[in-house]
């Protein structure tokens, strides 16, 4: 069976002023998978997500989301398929997680007028899904970092998306809320069957719960495949231009990363040669 | 969930509407004339002609109601241009003035004040005509110097705004140290804010333009509750941001300019009500939106009939009133939900 690709992004050029920050981008998102993209600060990752959900318009090259050119396409149009999860949002006002989850149905509604029964039904199940129900009522800056991020999962859920872009959706969190985002990402991939694209800091987590990754380095793709494909010793040290050990994650079998200190493993280097 | 409902909406409105209707009926009664009820009975009842009529219907419907009208219009503009400031600049200090078009209404004024201009288009005043077309013309400058590359930027749009009415400021300070004294007082006086002497013909201009302006906002506000997420958010729900915020701001700019040309500068109901409006009803512009302005009307109302009764036949200044009344309200507000409020 051949898919056609949910995005095909084709030779794509972006830049803010002078500096191209994507530079020459070629590739195909699958529907149905989950793709990481990784890659070192400033090496366009979130500049990604903005393109793909067309808040900027690439200079060169073209986006086709499936098989339809993004700017021949209406923003409404875009946010019924993609649904974006940002990496912090900050609300000056006081909205409760109620409204801020119903939100999510803009792309569906006119200008003025209200939610309808079945609006309500659909914000009601993306709370259901994200375990935010129970504090619809609360305001959103009451929540923790947690408790926030897994109510614009909803809001971005409410959207009914076909796609989620996620930028570092773990990124304020602790570990605890890392594995409980992750494992709702998975969930949604799963039930759902969500395509979802993820731009990941914690190369473990990519590893262990992405399909592919996308492996970026100063705008251009480095390596693109499985995560035992892009998880290497070899890529990861030059990209990142430190020492790291990958071995097996004896539960997942993904590959897994541990950083080594260049300090520490100078003087293991050194009490290697002593004795 | 607790969510936005028509009913709600309703309920809410019609509330308002209500106290502020009973607001203009009682309000109207009030002041110097001993004007009760029970007259109006008569005065709708007897046929005009009767000098004891003739004094308490003038004074009633062309003196006092005008007033209210103005009163109603002008504290509605100011409240939800509040509302819709805030939400554009996402920003809980904004006010309908921080954008520079108070100062340059009040530019305009002070020139037509200053050269005694007694031009009239129509049967409309020169002061007013002169500020609002100050108004108008500093929500231009500010509009075309905020578009970079055709879009609007909003920090951009924010700096402007601010510097443009520090240095429309600066020249009214110099205008005002070099004007003879008798024309000082005038300044002083229209910079103080006042409602007083308006006739009907400036009351329905200006209702015109505010009104049209609210019903254009209220048609966005769902637009507005996307803005306050930011950009970026905003146009990845589906919003088309650059329209979203030139309405924002041109609608906010035009039903200030026509508050202000009429009243002078009455602080405070552009950032009081939106706040304590939020804390009672919420976020949602929606709801917000509406019911700020009405609660703007009646705030504003009752404020002016103090002005004019408190120490009668002396009138304090309405923007005094507005702030001794409500400043201390607004940070009990503030202690009293500081645990969920910003």
């Amino acid at each position: 069976m051949t898919l056609t690709p949910f995005f095909r992004v084709k030779d794509l050029r972006f830049r803010y002023d002078e500096n191209w920050v994507l530079d020459g981008l070629s590739f195909e998102v699958r529907e149905g998978e989950i793709l990481g993209i990784i890659g070192p600060n400033g090496s366009g990752k979130t500049t990604i997500l903005r393109v793909l959900s067309r808040v900027l318009i690439p200079q060169e090259g073209e986006v086709h989301l499936q098989g339809k050119n993004l700017l021949a396409l209406s923003q409404k149009e875009i946010a019924q398929i993609i649904g974006v999860v940002p990496q912090d949002t900050y609300f000056p006002f006081p909205f409760t997680v109620g409204e801020v989850v119903l939100m999510g149905r803009s792309p569906w509604l006119s200008n003025f007028g209200f939610e309808s029964e079945k609006d309500l039904q659909i914000a009601s199940q993306a709370m259901a899904l994200t375990n935010t129900f129970s504090f619809s009522n609360r305001l959103i800056f009451e929540l923790s970092g947690g408790e926030r991020q897994r109510a614009i999962i909803a809001r971005a859920l409410a959207q009914k998306p076909q796609v989620m872009l996620l930028d570092e959706p773990t990124a304020h969190l602790d570990i605890g809320y890392q594995i409980e985002i992750y494992d709702l990402i998975k969930k949604l991939n799963a039930e759902k069957g969500l395509t979802l694209i993820i731009v990941a800091h914690d190369l473990n987590l990519a590893s262990d719960y992405c399909d592919r990754l996308l492996l970026l380095d100063g705008g251009r793709i480095y390596k693109m495949g499985s995560p035992k494909e892009v998880i290497t010793e070899e890529n990861l040290s030059r990209i990142y231009q430190s020492k790291v050990l990958v071995e097996e994650n004896p539960v997942t079998g993904a590959p897994r990363v541990t950083l080594l200190s260049k300090l520490m493993s100078q003087s293991t280097e050194r009490s290697n040669r002593v004795s | 969930m607790k969510v936005l409902t028509l009913k709600k909406w309703l309920i809410t409105i019609l509330l308002l509407v209500i106290i502020l209707i009973v607001t203009i009926i009682f309000c109207s009664f009030q002041g110097s004339a001993d004007i009760k009820l029970k007259d109006l009975l008569e005065i709708f009842s007897n046929s005009p002609g009767e000098t004891w009529w003739n004094a308490k219907a003038v004074i009633l419907l062309k003196v006092r109601l005008p007033r209210i009208l103005l009163a109603c219009m002008v504290g509605g503009a100011l409240a939800v241009s509040g509302v819709v400031l805030q939400a554009l600049l996402r920003n809980p200090l904004a006010d309908p003035y921080i954008l520079g078009v108070s100062s340059g209404s009040a530019l305009g004024a002070i020139i037509a004040i200053l050269l005694g201009l007694n031009i009239t288009i129509g049967s409309l005043p020169s002061i007013p005509l002169f500020a609002f077309a100050g108004g108008l013309l500093t929500i231009l400058f500010v509009y075309h110097i905020s578009k970079i590359h055709r879009k609007i930027s909003i920090q951009t749009m924010l700096l402007v705004g601010v510097v443009t009415g520090a240095i429309l400021a600066a020249i009214i300070m110099f205008i005002t140290s070099i004007a003879g004294p008798h024309k000082v007082q005038g300044i002083i006086f229209w910079l103080m804010g006042s409602l007083s002497s308006e006739e009907y013909p400036m009351v329905a201009i200006v209702s015109f333009y505010v009104i049209v302006g609210i019903l254009i906002l209220l048609y966005h506000a769902r637009s507005f509750n996307l803005l306050v997420l930011g950009e970026e958010s905003a146009t990845q729900l589906g919003l088309d941001v650059e329209r979203a915020k030139k309405i924002a701001f041109i609608g906010a700019s035009l039903i200030t300019g026509a508050a202000v040309s009429v009243s002078g500068l009455i602080g405070f109901v552009g950032i009081l009500i939106p706040h304590v409006m939020r804390m009672i009803i919420g976020s949602d512009h929606r709801l917000l939106l509406p019911a700020a302005g009405l609660c703007g009307s009646i705030y504003l109302i009752i404020a002016d009939t103090l002005a004019r009764t408190l120490m009668a036949p002396t009138e304090i200044p309405v923007g005094v009133i507005t702030a001794i009344c409500g400043g201390p309200f607004f940070i009990y507000l503030l202690r009293k939900k500081r645990t969920i409020f910003y």
